[in-house]
């Protein structure tokens, strides 16, 4: 029994020690705690964006982690890892992105920054594809229907009114 | 005075109604068109079911209310004011069938922030939208900031009504003789913009290695959200998301070009530049663009986060630009307003926000025109009390052309003045009865009334219901100016009362 405890507390003490050395933060904690880190070496985790943007010799790509997102600078070698970048029909690859934080970049006139030095593909983007809903399909034929009765079938009151309510 | 409504003024009110709700449902075949294009099938039968829905509907108003009569005073008012409520409906149905939002509140909230070109947000998952529901929120943006009864004027309303609608969104001044000659001169000014300022924006996109489809879309939607002083992204990240001073700058510059008077467009466009130097509202906006930013500088005196003054420049004189402009584009996360904006600067962004642009332009706010007047007012008391009794004092400005102010001028001006600041205190302290701290709360219902789309956090997908309403209503009394919504209000009251 007891060497089964000291093995376990064994497992959380090297787990612990692995997760602390690796500085994996969250997006959301390097806004809420930005002083502590700000210039120091952190570990991401998130969706890769949009587009990959070049800035002179280097590159810009956002990164998501829940609600939370940052601007990642990369050099061409490290944006080439990056295959797929969100948007719509496109789940954009989940990167482990190491590098320097920067709360007011100097280089960058004042962004919220990482500078990458490493980056890991965890999961691989990729198409996601988008269902046609057939309720949708048979609304759309409906309201058509209905659309070309009041164009060109006009209600037979309106007829009326239109001849100062005279009944032919 | 305004007189009694009677049941008679509902038919022809609703026999317009039906004909915007139909330019609507006309105008939703563009996103379709993108839809197609891309290959986004889905969102193009969403759009297609709104479309009908509009067209269905307009077409029964029609068939229902029939009489193409010329509108009097209050049926226009009341006209205008219904017509934003029903493109807010209608307009949010392909937003709520995108999935992208909560409920139909939230699309509603949209909508009508889209239209009102406020650009605060209740979106989930922005970047991963479809182009075409992304179109469709800035298109609105553009729609709205052109002046939903402004598109149609161009397209539907004929003879005496047309002033009348047109004064009712908050459009008072006729550039040209012909209310519907001075419709299409806005409609060029703003569509040669839209051109340059789409091509400015691609290409430096272009430049930026972002694929040409990708920087077509990401340069219209710019645009239009940027000319309109809309605000709107097509990324979460807002501005920030080009981590590119380039497009800042760019957006900038639209944004200020959007809210300067179409009467000074049409004066240099005509030949006339000195109007830029001449005109007595730019003179104003200059000075409370500068002293604003004065007061935002003494504000960072104490506490200074940025590295340098070129990164304190660039963060803090584009977050004043776009509030007084009512742009509301950010290149700062409201995060990053809440945790190293002092006090003093956040006042500063508040009253840029309230202030609000030119007059007759697409901003919104109190309008500095307005403050003009009431600074003239004010300097014609002084003289008056400090010189003799027998002098006749005159104060004059030069707007478009010379105007020697009178008293009703002045009237009109505090009127409006005070009652888009009783609404901005009123939505601060809805704010801080939903549990908000009151600077937080001040802001972002100034932010609301004045269309502007700056937050500090407090608009997003899980704030209170009952708060979503009431921006909602600030959108939409700050962007018809107060008036017309008034009109309308007495319009259903009088319906209701036995007479």
């Amino acid at each position: 029994m007891n060497r089964k405890i000291l093995s376990v507390i064994l497992w959380v003490l090297i787990l612990s020690q692995r997760l602390f050395a690796s500085n994996i933060v969250s997006i959301r904690t390097l806004y809420e705690e930005a002083d502590m880190y700000d210039g120091r070496s952190v570990v991401v985790i998130g969706e890769a964006i949009g587009d990959i943007m070049r800035d002179g010799s280097t590159f810009w790509v956002n990164v998501k982690d829940g609600d939370f997102f940052i601007g990642v600078v990369l050099n061409a070698e490290l944006k080439d890892k990056i295959r797929h970048t969100g948007r719509y029909k496109v789940q954009g690859s989940i990167i482990k992105v190491s590098g320097i934080y920067n709360l007011h970049c100097r280089r960058h006139l004042g962004e919220r920054d990482i500078h990458a030095d490493k980056i890991e593909i965890l999961r691989e983007g990729g198409n996601i594809e988008k269902e046609i809903e057939m309720s949708k399909v048979f609304m759309s034929i409906i309201l058509a229907l209905a659309t070309i009765i009041f164009v060109f079938y006009p209600p037979r009151r309106n007829t009326r009114r239109d001849n100062g309510g005279q009944q032919r | 005075m305004i007189p009694h409504f009677s049941r008679e003024d509902v038919s022809p009110i609703l026999y317009y109604l039906g004909k915007l709700i139909i330019g609507l449902g006309i105008l939703m075949t563009v996103p379709v068109l993108l839809g197609i294009i891309s290959q986004e099938w889905a969102p193009a039968i969403d759009f297609i079911i709104s479309s009908l829905l509009c067209i269905a509907i307009g077409n029964f108003l029609l068939m229902t209310f029939p009489g193409e009569t010329e509108l009097n005073w209050r049926q226009g008012m009341s006209l205008v004011s219904l017509s934003w409520l029903a493109a807010m409906f209608f307009g949010a149905i392909p937003l709520f069938l995108s999935g992208h939002y909560n409920s139909f509140l939230d699309s509603l909230f949209e909508s009508m922030s889209a239209f009102a070109t406020t650009g605060l947000t209740l979106v989930n998952d922005l970047d991963h939208m479809a182009y075409s529901y992304n179109f469709w929120r800035h298109f609105m943006c553009f729609i709205g900031g052109q002046g939903i009864i402004l598109v149609a004027l161009t397209l539907f309303v004929k003879g005496g009504s047309a002033f009348k609608v047109y004064v009712g969104e908050a459009r008072e001044e006729k550039i040209m003789p012909n209310i519907i000659q001075t419709a299409r001169f806005i409609w060029f000014v703003s569509l040669t913009y839209l051109v340059i300022g789409t091509i400015i924006l691609f290409l430096i996109n272009i430049f930026r290695g972002i694929s040409p489809g990708r920087s077509l879309f990401h340069a219209v939607c710019l645009f239009m959200a940027g000319w309109d002083t809309a605000g709107f992204a097509t990324q979460s990240q807002n501005i920030l998301y080009y981590h590119s001073p380039a497009i800042e700058v760019a957006t900038a510059m639209l944004s200020l070009l959007g809210a300067v008077n179409f009467g000074v467009h049409y004066a240099v466009w005509t030949g006339r530049p000195r109007e830029l130097l001449r005109n007595y509202e730019l003179r104003v906006y200059i000075v409370s663009i500068l002293g604003l930013f004065a007061l935002i500088c003494v504000g960072f005196i104490m506490y200074f986060p940025f590295p340098d003054y070129l990164s304190f420049f660039r963060k803090s004189f584009y977050q004043l630009i776009s509030a007084h402009t009512g742009v509301g584009y950010s290149n700062v996360t409201p995060y990053h307003l809440v945790r190293y904006w002092p006090p003093l600067a956040l006042l500063g962004l508040i009253f840029a926000m309230g202030l609000g642009g030119s007059s007759s332009s697409t901003a919104g706010g109190i309008k500095i025109l307005r403050i003009g007047l009431f600074l003239k007012g004010m300097k014609k008391e002084i003289r008056i009390l400090t010189s003799p009794e027998s002098a006749v004092i005159v104060e004059k400005i030069h707007h478009i052309k010379d105007i020697t102010i009178a008293d009703e001028h002045i009237k009109m001006a505090v009127i409006i003045i005070l009652l888009y600041a009783a609404t901005y205190i009123g939505g601060g302290i809805m704010g801080v009865f939903y549990g908000y701290p009151f600077l937080p709360a001040l802001f972002e219902s100034v932010s609301a009334t004045a269309n502007v789309g700056l937050s500090m956090g407090i608009t997003s997908p899980g704030m209170p219901d009952g708060l979503k309403v009431v921006y909602i209503i600030q959108m939409w009394m700050g962007r018809l100016e107060f008036i017309s919504v008034f009109v309308l209000f007495k319009f259903m009251l009088s319906l209701k009362s036995p007479q």
